[in-house]
């Protein structure tokens, strides 16, 4: 029995891990182009919207992952515009997206489906069916996910790879070390630091995808706040890809725990808060140990 | 044959209304090291930064081996050979050694991946072709200030550096370091490279340099061999008026002893520093500097100067030991009266510390006066104006205060703080590298007005690199190394450098201090 708890809590803690890492490497690429993105939980959230509608549409998963994708990218190409051509400050501009994005949806959903509540998308849920392998206990948890979290493992190594791998992820460093610096390497830092804005609003999308499909339906909400855990996840995992993957799923593992402790008939609320107050803990440990060394 | 030529090169600043360089032409020649020297604020940084690709003339072409250069791109002039080494490091911190080489051309694989591995022995093929002391895959926050130099100057050749240009390559070096930088540079224009280099420190200039260019307001004033000029009558080529810099001479005059009141006792310490702990290992530190006296304290990079000047200045409070000014605890005065009425401090970080580049240059020199005119200013802003205009003035900096103190040069941001902060006296003044960035006439001005607060009371602490800058001044100094006092004494002159750096560099035994 509890072996059989450990290993499914694995399996919900990959599949809660594999969007958000998705999503903070996303946000990675900005913080390193020194303009951290914080509209990831809007991208989040559109690309939820645009994977349920872009379904119901279609028919097709992909077309909804590709929509997803699409529609994150288009509201990060708003924040990155606004930052990078207008000057305005990005941690405003993202926040202005993040407020956007719910009120667009709303009126987007009452146009299209007439309704502001859930928008029901069965199709999604065919790419959130665990495999045949997944009854082997352990293995099964990464051998057995659903389809999709093989399609948000490939798009994180691609992210990660893209960072540390890429003539692009250096200059987009040398881009974050300031305008002078990139500019004296002959490098047009501000097209970089629009790029990243783009790969981030990507990433959140087909995050938001997975989300949607999980469910089988876009709900109002839905992010509930997997956004801004994703910028912790950055800083958790100390700006380095590696190190926020390894965060996510820290993360994602507390998301699992409360997952599993609310079945056992704990406050709801209390343990929905878990992986919130988790992560403020861990980062007033984190400021402490950087500060004794 | 002629490696460089500029011709007429010409730059208006509309935000500061200064006609920076003024038709500039200058060549140069394979083998040939050519020094640009001029006054803060004559134009030199602008000549540089054109003939790097990185301002866009208003006016004026460039050559180089008798090819016309597209102006204002950085990928043209590096194309055509041309290494710019900053003023200000422009090295990558969060990026390697062989990163930073390979920022702009990388090498690499199938098109889109960086080439790591090449990127290393490429920039280890290059740190030893030119004897550099570099380790490629070491980041670049790690460096030291000469390694980052030498980085700097690795990354210009390794852009296919025919043409070395070179801006104030010397102002966060030390004396020795400097030394070995020029040795660096002679033996790239032996193997035919072309180097041109910017400094307004004269001395440096007629050691190394074949030709000499002098600027002065945007233009060339003369041009000289080596060997033709002296050091005054560089001085006098590069000072705006064009005369002798001073009554009595270049020299910074120490008052004679005496005609300032000095004062032994304990009790009457203005600043007592004890038992500070600057380094784990090192020994603790205890001295005292009385009103009116002004004690130099001089190390080499990474001894320990920097966490003193932490300490001294209230920046960061000792875990171990104390710091007190007038008998109490630097920590407990509150921060609004410490700076208005008891310290002044110049910090040897002005960018990061001491100025904010995008506040106007009013608001940077009234930020300490703020407790006099209370919170609602409006009424006063027109005295206030003309006060800080005058304090400029003073100081020679442009008397229009309302631009940014961002858009000034690194000679005159310096000017900027000094004004800020010597303009009247407070008991104790904590001035690191005061003298960095400034030419010969505002040294000489800076060091009257130190010797002037000093007169008038205020106990003063000199944190310097260089000897040459405590000698003229201080009552007495002391030497640091690796966090340790090693010396602390009279000041004895120029006679003594000898044993001091030895102390400096660690190859004499550290005295004991009482």
């Amino acid at each position: 029995m509890s072996i059989d708890l450990a290993a499914s809590l694995l399996t919900v803690a990959l599949a809660a891990a594999a969007p958000l890492a998705v999503a903070a490497l996303g946000g990675l690429l900005t913080e390193a182009a020194g303009s951290l993105s914080v509209a990831l939980e809007g991208c989040m959230l559109l690309g939820a919207f645009a994977a349920a509608a872009a379904a119901r549409a279609s028919d097709s998963v992909t077309l909804a992952i590709l929509a997803a994708i699409a529609a994150g990218m288009l509201l990060a190409a708003l924040v990155g515009g606004a930052a990078g051509a207008l000057g305005a400050d990005v941690f405003i501009a993202g926040l202005a997206a993040n407020l956007l994005a719910p009120g667009a949806i709303s009126i987007a959903s009452q146009a299209l489906f007439g309704t502001k509540g859930v928008v029901q998308a069965e199709v999604l849920g065919s790419y959130a069916r665990q495999g045949p392998l997944s009854s082997i206990p352990f293995i099964g948890a990464l051998l057995g996910q659903e389809p999709l979290f093989y399609v948000l493992s490939g798009a994180a190594a691609l992210l990660a790879a893209t960072y540390s791998k890429t003539v692009f992820g250096l200059r987009l460093r040398a881009a974050g070390e300031g305008r002078e610096v990139s500019e004296a390497a002959g490098i047009a830092s501000g097209r970089y630091r629009f790029a990243a804005h783009l790969a981030a609003g990507g990433a959140a999308g087909l995050a938001g995808a997975a989300l949607a499909s999980h469910v089988a339906a876009f709900v109002p909400g839905l992010s509930a706040g997997r956004g801004w855990i994703a910028l912790v996840a950055i800083y958790l995992g100390g700006k380095r890809p590696l190190g926020v993957i390894l965060a996510c799923l820290g993360l994602g593992l507390l998301i699992a725990v409360s997952n599993a402790a609310q079945g056992l008939g704990l406050t709801a609320e209390l343990l929905a808060a878990l992986p919130f107050v988790a992560t403020a803990l861990a980062l007033v440990a984190w400021k402490r140990l950087e500060r004794r060394a | 044959m002629e490696m460089l030529s500029a011709r007429g090169l010409t730059k208006y600043f509309s935000e500061t209304a200064t006609l920076a360089n003024d038709g500039v032409s200058l060549g140069l020649a394979a083998g040939e090291i050519k020094a640009v020297v001029g006054e803060n604020g004559a134009g030199k940084s602008t000549f540089a930064r054109m003939i790097a690709g990185l301002l866009v003339p208003d006016s004026g072409a460039l050559w180089v081996r008798g090819r016309r250069l597209r102006l204002g791109s950085v990928r043209e002039a590096e194309a055509a050979g041309i290494g710019y080494v900053p003023q200000q490091s422009l090295l990558a911190d969060g990026l390697s050694v062989a990163e930073n080489l390979s920022l702009g051309s990388e090498q690499r694989r199938m098109g889109f991946l960086f080439d790591r591995k090449r990127a290393q022995v490429e920039a280890a093929a290059l740190v030893e072709r030119f004897g550099f002391h570099l380790d490629p895959g070491a980041r670049a926050s790690d460096l030291s200030p000469p390694e980052r130099r030498q980085a700097e100057i690795a990354r210009a050749l390794a852009r296919g550096g025919e043409v070395l240009v070179l801006d104030e390559p010397t102002s966060i070096l030390s004396e020795s370091e400097a030394g070995s930088l020029f040795s660096l540079l002679r033996r790239l224009a032996d193997s035919g490279k072309a180097v041109l280099f910017i400094t307004h420190r004269v001395a440096e200039v007629l050691g190394v340099a074949d030709s000499i260019a002098v600027l002065r307001e945007g233009r060339v004033v003369a041009e000289l061999a080596a060997g033709a000029v002296g050091e005054a009558g560089l001085s006098r080529l590069m000072s705006r008026s064009g005369s002798p810099l001073s009554v009595g001479g270049p020299a910074r005059h120490r008052p004679e002893s005496g005609t300032r009141a000095r004062f032994g006792g304990e009790e009457e310490a203005a600043l007592k520093v004890s038992g500070l702990l600057l380094a784990r290992g090192s020994r603790q530190l205890s001295f005292s500097v009385a009103p009116g006296e002004i004690l130099g304290i001089a190390a080499l990079a990474g001894n320990g100067l920097g966490r003193l000047e932490d300490y001294l200045s209230g920046f960061l409070t000792p875990t171990q030991g104390s710091v007190r000014i007038g008998g109490r605890e630097l920590g407990g005065i509150p921060r609004g009266r410490l700076r208005a009425e008891e310290l002044a401090y110049v910090p040897a970080d002005r960018e990061g510390r001491a100025l904010a580049a995008s506040a106007s240059l009013r608001d940077n020199i009234l930020v300490l006066r703020r407790r006099e005119y209370g919170l609602v200013d409006f009424a006063l802003k027109r005295s206030l104006s003309e006060g800080a205009a005058a304090m400029a003035s003073a100081f020679s900096l442009s008397t229009d205060t309302g631009i940014a103190a961002g858009s000034l040069s690194g000679g005159n941001r310096q000017r900027l703080v000094l004004a800020r902060e010597l303009d009247r006296t407070r008991k104790v003044a904590i001035l690191a590298e005061p003298f960095q960035n400034l030419d010969l006439a505002a040294q000489e001005s800076a060091a009257r007005r130190i010797a002037e607060l000093a007169e008038e009371g205020s106990a003063i602490v000199l944190l310097s690199s260089s000897l040459d800058e405590l000698f003229p001044i201080a009552d007495r100094i002391a030497i640091l190394y690796r966090g340790s006092l090693v010396h602390l004494g009279g000041n004895e002159g120029q006679g003594s450098a000898h044993a001091l750096l030895a102390l400096m560099t660690g190859s004499a035994p550290a005295e004991d201090i009482a």
